[in-house]
């Protein structure tokens, strides 16, 4: 854990910011500020923690589910935009099954051949 | 209507959208797609009838779609109707001849629907979790839009960066979601894109996926339901686009075409992996927003005429064929078309028809009677009363008995039977079961009466006496004594045993 770093979602950072903010505090504390700060519910913070948790980011100890960051803030890296929710879903249900028949990426004379039918329409 | 007719009859109407979509897809405003898919929709998922003299069902009478439909569960419910299951119903003197509800079809289909189901919901629900992750956005100009436009359900813009384009979700309270990468500074590109995703929103598309994805599931065995579903979400797209160039102006084409192209790229990281599926949705698209024109009056007509016509022809279901008589088409399945005077008002004559009663044998060569009744009321058809009778293949009237599990019941020429049925309106009857005739070789496992004359039997003659309609209406077949008086006991000449169906009632009159 020490050499790597970890990849975390603007999402899962925010839950890492109140506890580089505020040191080892209680989940219920996490999901009240987050809740007042982005309108979250607390079942969203909640699943966020233990994500974290997952990754190795947070470690939770009893009493009170306190949640203790593992990782210092440079240790962090964002991720990459993912394009899981986006290459499946295509964030909704709508694309599913084109996703499963092909993939939806396009190529570089691709693009430009889209360039040219609009310079040719245009 | 059952699931089968409404699978066939919407995927003749979903070829025909295809081919008018292949057409003219840059000819005619892409809204009157949405409409032609709309009513596709209504058509998979709604088991309505409209009977249409100009019907291609009508046209093409009971060439397509009905023997298609009626073989394919001839063929799944006769391997499953076991004839114990039928005995069982003898046995219980209340002979119900139905179709058993559960078979191996019905079962594999179940399956499907399940898995798909639970796909599109396990997918629907992991991303709406997801989506709840979505942080707050606090540009100005996305506060600032969502203020100048009153819409009666609040909408909220929010910013993620699990996604890669931006896209809308919710029906009560719709978020539009933008990807982190998103350009703030870039009015020009944002209002095109609020712009897109707000008519995605006054237009309930929401509801319209979830509606195709629910006819998706159900008719999942339907290839040409999979190319609806498919091409139904790229018109939402090309009909949201259209929506956006009318509102800024042909000049916004290139602009807008643009700012597709360059998100594309900016999600592909220039791959190097085609693909033939949405390289041809992408280039539809971009052709499509290019040649987007302001409408005429021209195109305001024609659009009508085509959703009209369409409609006609593949929305609606075949009329009675005695209705298609008067569309001019000859009535193949008429039986006694010919017969002269009796079809003479417009609206054709009511009737009910026997179309047939064959004797039949399981697969241990029991036999058994089948029939089939046509149902040409405005009403559903809930219970029948009919008398049958047999005759051996020299035309001689047979004895049977008929009620063989009980041993004090006497043999008897003629025999009465009440039973439960469920006949739509214009509907003929599929394949469920019959009246099992006593055999006494194969049938020796079973309490039965004395050795009857059951295995002798060539010919059926049945006749209804009594029809009870869902409405609770009546109809008592005033023949009936001169039918039994006619055939009872009698010989009868082998060729009126052949010809004697299709055998039609004329229903003068309704009692309550």
């Amino acid at each position: 854990m020490d050499n790597e770093t970890v990849k975390l979602f603007d999402s899962e950072l925010k839950v890492m910011d109140v506890l580089w903010k505020e040191g080892d505090v209680p989940a219920k504390h996490v999901a009240d500020v987050l809740t007042k700060e982005l309108g979250w519910n607390k079942n969203t913070t909640y699943t966020l923690i233990k994500r974290c948790i997952k990754k190795g980011a947070v470690e939770r100890s009893e009493p009170h589910f306190m949640c203790h960051a593992l990782i210092p803030k440079e240790k962090v890296q964002e991720a990459e935009t993912n394009e899981l929710i986006n290459k499946i879903y295509d964030g909704s249900v709508d694309k599913l099954f084109a996703a499963l028949l092909s993939r939806k990426k396009l190529s570089a004379e691709e693009i430009e051949k889209l360039k040219k039918i609009v310079a040719d329409l245009e | 209507m059952t699931l089968l007719e409404m699978s066939v009859s919407g995927a003749v109407f979903i070829i025909a959208v295809v081919m008018i979509r292949t057409a003219a897809i840059n000819r005619l405003p892409k809204k009157i797609f949405l409409v032609l898919w709309d009513m596709v929709l209504l058509r998979l998922v709604i088991p309505f009838t409209i009977p249409s003299a100009f019907s291609i069902h009508t046209l093409i009478n009971h060439t397509v779609s009905a023997p298609a439909v009626l073989e394919a569960g001839t063929d799944h419910a006769a391997s499953a109707v076991s004839r114990e299951h039928f005995v069982v119903i003898q046995g219980m003197e209340q002979p119900v001849t139905t179709v058993p509800s559960v078979s191996v079809w019905f079962a594999v289909w179940c399956i499907g629907m399940i898995v798909f189901a639970g796909f599109f919901m396990v997918s629907y629900v992991r991303c709406r979790m997801e989506f709840r992750t979505a942080l707050p956005v606090n540009h100005a100009y996305a506060e600032q839009w969502i203020k100048e436009r009153p819409h009666k359900r609040r909408i909220s813009i929010k910013q993620s960066d699990r996604i890669s384009t931006p896209l809308t979700y919710g029906v009560f309270h719709p978020v539009i979601l933008m990807p982190k990468q998103t350009d703030w500074e870039n009015t020009e590109q944002l209002q095109y894109i609020f712009a897109h995703e707000s008519v995605h929103i006054d237009r309930f598309d929401a509801i319209a996926k979830l509606i195709a994805a629910y006819a998706l599931c159900i008719h999942w065995f339907n290839p040409l339901v999979w190319v609806m579903y498919i091409l139904f979400n790229r018109d939402l797209e090309l009909a949201c686009d259209e929506r956006v160039i009318r509102q800024f102006g042909d000049k916004s084409r290139s602009a807008y075409s643009f700012m597709l192209i360059n998100m594309e790229a900016k999600k592909s990281g220039l791959s190097p992996l085609c693909n033939h599926f949405s390289k041809n949705a992408a280039e539809e698209r971009i052709t499509a927003i290019m040649n987007t024109k302001q409408t005429t009056m021209i195109t305001h007509l024609s659009s009508c005429l085509i959703v009209l016509v369409t409609a006609g022809l593949f929305a609606t279901s075949a009329m009675a064929s005695t209705d298609s008589r008067a569309g001019g088409t000859p009535a193949v399945n008429d039986p006694k078309a010919n017969a002269g005077d009796t079809a003479a008002d417009a609206k054709g004559p009511v009737t009910i028809i026997h179309e047939s009663a064959d004797i039949l044998h399981y697969e241990d060569g029991a036999p058994y009677i089948h029939d089939i009744l046509t149902n040409r009321t405005d009403r559903t058809i809930v219970e029948t009363q009919y008398g049958m009778l047999a005759y051996d293949e020299n035309g001689s009237p047979l004895k049977l008995y008929w009620n063989f599990l009980d041993s004090s019941a006497e043999s008897s020429f003629e025999h009465m039977v009440r039973t439960k049925t469920d006949i739509l309106p214009s509907q003929t009857e599929e394949y469920r079961g019959g009246w099992s005739l006593y055999d006494g070789e194969t049938m020796g496992d079973l309490p039965t009466a004395p050795n009857g004359e059951a295995n002798q039997a060539a010919y059926s003659l049945l006749c209804l006496k009594q029809v009870v309609f869902d409405d609770g209406t009546v109809w008592n077949n005033s023949d009936y004594e001169t039918w039994f008086q006619t055939y009872a006991g009698k010989e009868t000449a082998i060729d009126k045993l052949q010809n004697y169906y299709p055998y039609e009632y004329k229903i003068e009159s309704f009692q309550n």
